[in-house]
């Protein structure tokens, strides 16, 4: 009995997994509230779809400090100097619905984190993106219609 | 007839006997990664948790699924609370290596490790995604009995095979990892042309080195399909087979560290060929290494160990 039981959860738990790796379409949406929570819950959230779309363009990210006596730092690095974590985290600042008020926290964080007595009146980060050439013999090339440069700052 | 074929092929699939060696090798390299993933981590945990914090604890669990918990709301936000949830962290991942207390190790990896990733919106990727759901199968496995059947200070004295149902849950994620990682692939006119490696060489910030040059479509286009292939139809069916399951591990070992040269890709390159001990038995080695530790620790008083009589 025990073991049918088992069987049987198993089971469910191979087929939660199959549909929650599927693209949503009227199907899994339909499915979706019956399992959402399991994946959810428990972290086994599948999301699989890791460089599906590559950009076409080469971004750069520029995080700088702005300091009252005209001095500006950059409290990451260059982002080539960056974790590769850290660089993920500000690309995806620009990529959010609602990065900028994420953005402006992480300001207020790296802004509370400098001594009291010399902090930045401004921090900006900017996100500059330059062509990426075409595919050596592609015909259909269109450049990417992205912002050349896109900022996000904050004051105080 | 057919559907008692398929019941006692599903029976045996799941049910069979397993070597308990295979699942604690796995299970004590786990916590050593973990262990130092989570040292890597700090420094993001501490810039959004410990004050001057990006998420106050109010954020932590304010998305609409309430499912997606975390146990920060319920915390000070405090460098106290903040250091000593991450030693809670860290010492769960370290018992769960030495398969000290498993059931409990396993569980507290898990729950500490969903509170600090689920309200991470930003900086997370699918490898940390991948950590979490080691964790959870860890907890089941842990739960079973299964985990800490070998290689760990709660093993019993005899070590009986176990059923295989847990080891399973492990090796048919794996797959599906890579095929749906294919499947997603083929939406895009990138992969379905055979460009998009080509694409993803010309981003210098992803990059390890300066990979723009690499252009020639004779070059980019094989390595586009062989990833597809590798990931749709290579992994998920040959790894199964005895016969093809060694080459297709090592094959797969080529491909993250060859990722993980180029790219700077985090977590994903580590903690995918790790996942890969669910299929390949690392025992003996780890067998000699744990002779090696019980020897010492029976030498040095701290592990129980025959003792030597006078004359």
């Amino acid at each position: 009995m025990l073991r049918r039981i088992l069987s049987f959860a198993i089971a469910l738990h191979f087929a939660v997994l199959v549909v929650n790796n599927l693209p949503w379409s009227p199907f899994v949406a339909r499915l979706f509230p019956l399992y959402s929570w399991y994946p959810i819950a428990t972290g086994q959230n599948q999301n699989w779809s890791m460089y599906q779309y590559p950009i076409h363009f080469q971004p750069d990210f520029h995080l700088v400090a702005r300091f009252p006596d005209g001095a500006e730092t950059r409290p990451w690095g260059t982002s080539r100097r960056m974790r590769a974590r850290e660089v993920y985290l500000l690309e995806k600042l620009f990529l959010m619905n609602d990065g900028n008020r994420l953005a402006y926290r992480l300001f207020d964080a790296l802004h509370d984190r400098y001594p009291a007595d010399y902090r930045p009146t401004e921090i900006v980060l900017r996100r500059t993106t330059s062509d990426t050439p075409p595919m050596p013999g592609q015909i259909d090339h269109r450049p990417a219609s992205v912002a050349r440069e896109l900022e996000i700052s904050k004051r105080w | 007839m057919v559907m008692r074929k398929i019941m006692a092929a599903w029976n045996g699939f799941l049910f069979g006997k397993a070597d308990p060696r295979q699942l604690g090798t796995f299970r004590a390299v786990f916590g050593a990664f973990l262990a130092l993933y989570l040292l890597d981590l700090y420094p993001t945990l501490h810039l959004f948790y410990a004050p001057p914090a990006v998420l106050p604890p109010a954020l932590t669990w304010a998305s609409g699924r309430t499912w997606d918990f975390s146990l920060l709301a319920f915390l000070p936000q405090s460098q106290v609370a903040f250091q000593a949830s991450f030693l809670l962290s860290l010492s769960g991942a370290v018992a769960l290596m030495l398969g000290w207390r498993t059931r409990t190790a396993a569980v507290i990896c898990w729950v500490t490790q969903l509170s600090w990733l689920n309200p991470l919106h930003a900086g997370k990727n699918s490898g940390d995604n991948v950590v979490s759901v080691l964790c959870f199968l860890f907890v089941v496995a842990a739960m079973a009995g299964h985990a800490q059947r070998a290689f760990a200070l709660d093993s019993p004295r005899e070590r009986k095979n176990m059923p295989a149902w847990s080891t399973r849950l492990f090796q048919v994620q794996l797959p599906l990892i890579y095929f749906f990682s294919g499947f997603h692939k083929l939406a895009s006119a990138d992969w379905y042309r055979g460009e998009a490696v080509y694409w993803v060489f010309q981003q210098p910030v992803w990059s390890r080195f300066d990979l723009t040059g690499v252009t020639d479509p004779l070059l980019t286009a094989p390595l586009t399909y062989g990833s597809l292939l590798f990931e749709l139809v290579v992994f998920p069916v040959l790894v199964w087979p005895r016969a093809t399951r060694n080459w297709v591990l090592a094959l797969g070992i080529v491909f993250h560290v060859s990722i993980s040269a180029t790219m700077r890709v985090f977590v994903f390159g580590e903690v995918m060929p790790i996942f890969y001990l669910c299929f390949f038995d690392a025992s003996p080695w780890l067998e000699r290494g744990w002779t090696l530790v019980r020897q010492a620790g029976s030498a040095t008083g701290l592990l129980p160990g025959k003792k030597r009589t006078a004359g």
